[in-house]
């Protein structure tokens, strides 16, 4: 498990980074499931509503957006292929959210090319995961 | 946990001061912390519209019926909020002590604004009860205690509305014309300029009757600071709309033309319905600047308003109401599309 700034990152998952999205992903029985990772509910506060948008996403594409009191984002799929499950308690109170984003996952997605995870912008590992959140948080900074 | 060791403070506030995560949709800076003194009796009025109402359901499964003005209100101790915005927040100029109507919230509005005084470089600013205040005297404890600015919370822009949704109308303790006294005794104490009404567009007013009411404050000597409806859920009005986008900005950019004096009222041309339907002057520079759209408060030392309240009358994935920012170019190609629709 990765720490920082008293954010948690468990290293036994993959992380997305295009658009900024903060995503983590995990593979399980050949499906994706997607959430979102501390980074992103600690910026976003306490979550009040998200949404799924789309039903078969590219890879790359917008497929909802969640929001809390004062802050509103998309977040997007790493990979092409058809949402095959939504976590309705998350969705019915998006808290959850915040109080565990590596439990209260958001999608399930069955892949149409798997090997689209060989992509630059998913990254695993602690020394890339602290690059990045460590790059993230400076950028912060500097607004 | 209560007045004046404990206040409610806006999300905003406590996001602010690092008291719960979160930043703002387009990297807002807060320039006012927002403090409501706090009973567990509650508020002792009933406004319709109201968060704080007496009478809202308590009992319900509706989330957000613990809101006030959309967001919660955390519970914090007032010694814990001095230090966190002196350590936390440069870009804080101002704090507002809010009263409720309550018979001890008088005094200990006085002794917080008091305990900021001392030990903070903030300007503090009194949103006033008017209710629990019976002459001058009382502008002049607050003046005392170190406020330069106040507030007073009139919100329904005539005198029948304001009876209906805070008077008689819901068995409540408020009085239309007394609020005005208050006002005046206000602006004798701290000045032209100082004072500011709070008005809520979207409470069944026409837009005529509400620039009616800014006019008048104007006239006064007191600026109007806008609010714009929204439904509390468990109040009276949940199921109420807000106002139209479109309704919002005229009403906007005529209290800006009429606060700045640029022009008044009587320039100004309304249809039969007593919708603003010409300024009586050439807006296009002024909306162009979007100065007029940002959100109407209290000020801060660089004259600019301190009181920016980031998203509070809107959800942050709307169209922003009260820019807490210089509006943008694509924002004011928005505000463009909307100050001319008519359609509620």
């Amino acid at each position: 498990m990765l720490v920082i700034n008293d954010m948690k990152f468990p290293l036994d998952r993959k992380y997305y980074t295009k658009n900024g999205a903060h995503m983590w992903l995990t593979e399980d029985n050949g499906q994706i499931k997607l959430g979102l990772d501390a980074f992103a509910s600690e910026m976003a506060g306490f979550l009040t509503f998200f949404a799924v948008t789309s039903e078969e996403p590219d890879a790359g594409e917008a497929i909802g957006s969640f929001e809390s009191a004062k802050f509103v984002s998309r977040f997007y799929s790493p990979i092409s292929g058809k949402i095959v499950e939504v976590n309705k308690a998350a969705m019915a109170n998006p808290k959850l959210i915040n109080d565990d984003p590596y439990s209260a996952w958001i999608v399930s997605i069955e892949p149409r090319d798997i090997s689209e995870l060989d992509s630059e912008f998913i990254i695993e590992g602690e020394e890339k995961v602290s690059q990045w959140i460590h790059e993230e948080l400076r950028k912060i900074e500097e607004e | 946990m209560e007045s004046p060791g404990f206040v409610r403070i806006s999300t905003a506030a406590a996001m602010t001061l690092k008291l719960v995560p979160g930043k703002f949709n387009r990297g807002e800076k807060l320039g006012c912390l927002n403090l409501l003194i706090h009973y567990d009796e509650g508020c002792r009025a009933n406004c319709s519209y109201c968060g704080l109402s007496d009478t809202r359901d308590a009992v319900t499964e509706d989330p957000s019926s613990d809101t006030f003005i959309r967001v919660d209100w955390p519970l914090v101790e007032i010694d814990d909020i001095i230090r966190r915005a002196n350590e936390h927040a440069p870009h804080l100029q101002r704090v507002c002590v809010s009263m409720i109507t309550h018979n001890k919230s008088f005094d200990d509005m006085i002794s917080i604004m008091k305990k900021f005084k001392e030990e903070t470089d903030l300007s503090i600013s009194g949103l006033i009860a008017p209710t629990m205040m019976m002459d001058i005297d009382s502008a002049f404890k607050i003046k005392k205690a170190g406020a330069d600015m106040i507030g007073v919370a009139i919100d329904a822009a005539t005198p029948e509305l304001f009876d209906e949704m805070r008077g008689s109308g819901v068995m409540g303790p408020h009085s239309w014309d007394h609020y005005w006294e208050v006002l005046d005794w206000c602006v004798d104490v701290f000045g032209k300029g100082m004072v500011g009404i709070h008005i809520i567009v979207g409470l069944g007013e026409t837009e005529e009757e509400m620039i009616s009411v800014i006019q008048k404050a104007q006239d006064k000597g007191a600026k109007t600071h806008l609010f714009s409806f929204f439904p509390e859920g468990g109040s009276s009005m949940s199921k109420w709309l807000q106002p139209s986008y479109g309704r919002y900005r005229r009403v906007q950019l005529a209290r800006y033309i009429i606060n700045e004096e640029i022009s008044d009222m009587d320039q100004m041309k309304f249809d039969s319905e007593g919708q603003l339907i010409d300024f009586g002057i050439n807006i296009n520079p002024i909306v162009n600047e979007g100065i007029a759209f940002m959100t109407s408060g209290c000020s801060g030392s660089d004259g600019m308003v301190a009181c920016n309240r980031p998203y509070g009358n809107e959800r942050p994935s709307n169209p922003i109401r009260n820019y807490a920012f210089i509006p943008e170019e694509r924002d004011v190609k928005q505000i463009w599309s909307q100050i001319f629709d008519y359609t509620e």
